[in-house]
């Protein structure tokens, strides 16, 4: 390439970029008089129409149709059907998505990719909009660390396929947004009680509440379960190790309370969870059935945001919060001369941050923009041996901003243009530019086909960068550069009839430049660092089926072949097919039964070593809220006891690990409205 | 290079009217609210044909036109009536205040008194101060705040099933 070309290219991209951002300004003059979109909503009932979110200046997608991703939303209703007791089972059931356990925390694979050990650092989670990955280590906790009780959830939208154009970072295989329930319209409390397999038992209670023109709700619960009381581990086989069996050292633990109020457009919310996980599978080296062996994290955040609208065409969102994560890891080893040390691990992470969003009419399109900021005060990563001084002891700052934008273009009734990006700067790694790009035709009212480009990213997090142990004792040398994922994605949606709708999909994703741990061949230490990246190609392909007497079926098959860009073999964690079934089917009057079929095909485990297929089925009898203010739900995951086992990452000595056999849950739950309203 | 960029500039020269969806949302929903309000709401009269008046702006008023105008509620057609006089006011069904001022509201609710008039309002001010039904955006929700007190002394009666899911308030009649 001559002097001349780069010249030339940058001017050709200044022309384009000024065409593209006049053009909308002028279209409003000589566009055509088409009908607006009127929306009829009269056949809804009442109590639908109560449900109806609106749009706001916020990243809501309005018709589904139209959406730039394949959009998975799944409601509190079916989390109730189905039985689900964490959001990771709730993942579960969307389509291409499979979930692997350690026995400490759950991870979540999305079209072939899972990474052993990142914590889910490559999916962006959020909680009505507030960012849940932790600034030290990205982590996506969705098992029980997850930390807002299943029960709060009123619905979950799962986009599949990068979102950093409007996310940032982390937001490169999902994004997925909880939303919390709202408050009734009437002061409410509720109580409910769980008895679970393994001695588990949960008690939650709860109140909505309204005082004038303020109303909000705020919840607390407690989860306490033993665990498996016996675990087989043969790679452990020796008296000193209790002969394998790991006993009694599985026990889990959380403590969650949230809280809303708003007033108006103002809303103010906050949320704490505390997480107790003892290990059993002697990770890292540590000893065997030790109960010194355990995990503590705690998650927490304040998060108020205000909606405006200034006149009838511009909506504004404005939101200010205060974030913070704690992690503590105990890891029990022997020392040289056969005694016993205890090495902590623990880190901390507190940021205050911003994001405005303003969505405005300009003539007939719609533009929406905004910028966000955050003050990372603290990230800290400590790690010393009980007694003596910390030989990690890592302290620094960071600052963040971004600016996005998505504009949405309709040249005809049947053909649609999304346009959004994102630039966001950090002050530790730089600058990452994020697009997307999405077109749509809706050749009829009931079919859209799509084609979607997008580009997202991981920024490099401290836990990568900074971290050392006595095996990680180089902190990389190298800057890390934030790794990257391009998507394309063709996507067919077509409404049958009211009842039944069908979606396929054919996907590739590239990740570049994969951060990933790496030994070094000559030393044999390992630190982070970037590596080639992977390849995953495949095909989607779901129905969903609904009827009026309450029947519904979602079944979805999903065959993946994801391959290393280096060595051109089949990446790990990565099942070829999974396919699954949920359906509901109404038992009379006041109750349901939800049945879940679950197939995931085997996968190498971090060694190369092949492990077996699973296929799972779960069954919930259940009934909503009765007469008296009663809801009663029986649940019963693996039905038929099958052993199942999930690959394992290169911490462990185990080639996998064995997930639970068959198991219950009983729950009930008793609700009753206040009618005095204080004023 | 030259080709793509013209028909990428045309398209969105050309780009049609995609009404901003946030403002219609809220309003599509208002809309399809009063019309169940025309279903689960008893007059103490015989209504042959069901009147909706509307005193909110143009842009929301034709709006309830284009969606409601003609539909059938229970066997009596709705029909549309926009900026009715205050004479016309008293023979309406509903009559939908909008975003009306404060004074603007005042003087309707004391012209109107205790006639069989279903006052909806998008306020939340609306039903304390004597307005019998409101419509208010609450985050990105529109609830029902219901003023069972004003609908008694117009005879006017509202089914249980609306207000299991409204903030009901007994503040009593209007000022």
């Amino acid at each position: 390439m001559n002097e001349a070309e780069p010249r030339t290219l940058r001017a050709r991209a200044v022309r384009l970029a000024i065409a593209l951002a006049v053009m909308p300004l002028f279209g409003g003059w000589i566009a055509s008089a088409q009908d607006p979109d009127i929306q009829d909503l009269t056949n809804l009932s009442v109590e639908d129409l109560a449900q109806v979110r609106l749009s706001t200046a916020s990243r809501h997608l309005t018709d589904p149709r139209k959406a730039p991703a394949p959009v998975t939303t799944i409601g509190a209703d079916e989390i109730r059907k189905h039985g689900w007791l964490t959001l990771a089972e709730l993942l579960r059931s969307v389509p291409g998505f499979y979930t692997a356990s350690d026995r400490t925390y759950t991870y979540l694979g999305v079209r072939g990719f899972l990474q052993s050990g990142d914590y889910n650092a490559r999916i962006l989670l959020l909680i009505d909009g507030h960012r849940l990955n932790d600034n030290i280590y990205d982590s996506a906790l969705i098992g029980t660390e997850f930390p807002l009780d299943i029960s709060q959830i009123d619905h979950v939208e799962i986009m599949r396929g990068p979102g950093s154009s409007l996310f940032g970072t982390d937001a490169e295989l999902a994004v997925v947004n909880v939303f919390t329930k709202r408050p009734d319209t009437k002061n409410t409390v509720q109580l409910a009680s769980e008895a679970r397999s393994e001695t588990g038992r949960v008690f939650e209670a709860g109140l909505s509440f309204r005082f004038g023109d303020l109303d909000g709700l705020a919840s607390g619960s407690i989860f306490r379960s033993n665990g498996a009381t016996k675990l087989y581990f043969p790679e452990f086989d020796s008296p000193v190790s209790n002969n394998s069996i790991a006993q009694n050292i599985d026990g889990d633990r959380y403590d969650h309370a949230f809280g809303m109020f708003r007033r108006g457009q103002l809303r103010v919310e906050g949320l704490f969870g505390i997480r107790h996980k003892i290990v059993p599978t002697a990770s890292y080296g540590t000893i065997f059935n030790d109960p010194a062996n355990f995990d503590v994290d705690r998650r927490g955040y304040v998060d108020a945001k205000y909606s405006h609208q200034f006149a009838k065409d511009t909506d504004f969102d404005l939101r200010f919060y205060y974030d913070a994560y704690r992690y503590m890891g105990s890891f029990p080893y022997q020392t040289e001369n056969g005694g016993r040390t205890v090495q902590i691990n623990d880190a901390a992470s507190d940021g205050i941050g911003f994001e405005s969003v303003l969505s405005k009419r300009l003539g007939r399109n719609r533009v929406v923009a905004g910028a966000s900021g955050e003050y990372n005060l603290r990230l800290q990563q400590r790690n010393y041996y009980v007694g003596q001084q910390p030989f990690l002891d890592d302290h620094r700052t960071m600052n963040t901003l971004a600016g996005f934008g998505e504009t949405e273009l309709n040249p005809y009734r049947w053909l649609s243009l999304n346009l959004g990006g994102r630039v966001d700067w950090y002050s530790i790694y730089g600058t990452a530019l994020s697009p997307r790009v999405a077109l749509m035709v809706l050749p009829t009212a009931h079919t859209s086909v799509k084609y979607i480009f997008g580009h997202a990213f991981r920024a490099p997090d401290p836990y990568d960068e900074f971290y050392v142990d006595q095996l990680d004792i180089t902190a990389t040398n190298t800057q890390l550069k934030p790794e990257s994922v391009n998507s394309h994605t063709i996507l067919v949606e077509h409404t049958v009839n009211s009842s039944l709708r069908f979606t396929a999909s054919a996907f590739q994703n590239d990740l570049n430049r994969i951060i990933e741990e790496q030994q070094d061949v000559v030393t044999g230490q390992t630190h982070f660092a970037n590596l080639k990246g992977d390849q995953g190609r495949g095909l989607e392909f779901e129905l969903n089926a609904k009827s009026r007497s309450g029947w519904s079926a979602r079944p979805s098959y999903v065959f993946t072949r994801a391959i290393s860009q280096d060595t051109r073999q089949s990446t790990l964690n990565s099942p070829a097919q999974i396919a699954k079934l949920n359906g509901i089917a109404p038992l009379g009057q006041y109750s349901s039964l939800g049945l879940e079929l679950l197939y995931a095909g085997s996968q190498n485990n971090f060694a190369n070593q092949r492990i077996s297929s699973s296929f799972l089925t779960n069954a919930t009898v259940s009934t909503p809220i009765l007469r008296r203010g009663w809801e009663f739900s029986a649940s019963c995951y693996n039905l038929f006891d099958r052993r199942w086992a999930t690959p394992t990452g290169p911490e462990v000595s185990q080639p996998a690990t064995v997930q639970d056999g068959r198991g219950f849950r009983f729950r009930i739950s008793y609700r009753r409205s206040v009618e005095k309203q204080w004023r | 290079m030259k080709l793509p960029l013209v028909l990428l500039c045309l398209c969105m020269m050309l780009a049609s009217s995609r009404v901003a969806r946030a403002q219609e949302d809220q309003q599509a929903v208002r809309a399809a609210y009063i019309f169940n309000l025309s279903r689960y709401v008893s007059w103490p009269r015989p209504l042959k044909d069901l009147k909706i008046c509307s005193e909110a702006d143009e842009r929301t008023g034709r709006l309830l036109k284009e969606i409601l105008e003609g539909k059938n509620s229970d066997g009596r057609m709705v029909h549309i009536v926009l900026a009715p006089s205050g004479a016309e006011q008293r023979e309406c069904a509903i009559l939908y205040l909008g975003k009306a001022s404060a004074v603007r509201v005042a003087a309707v609710l004391q012209d109107l008194g205790t006639s069989p008039v279903l006052t909806v309002s998008e306020d939340p001010q609306f039903v304390r101060h004597g307005g019998m039904v409101a419509l208010v955006r609450a985050e990105d929700q529109i609830q029902l705040h219901v003023n069972v007190g004003a609908l008694h002394l117009a005879g006017i009666q509202m089914s249980s099933r609306l207000l299991s899911i409204a903030v009901v308030d007994h503040a009593g009649g209007r000022n």
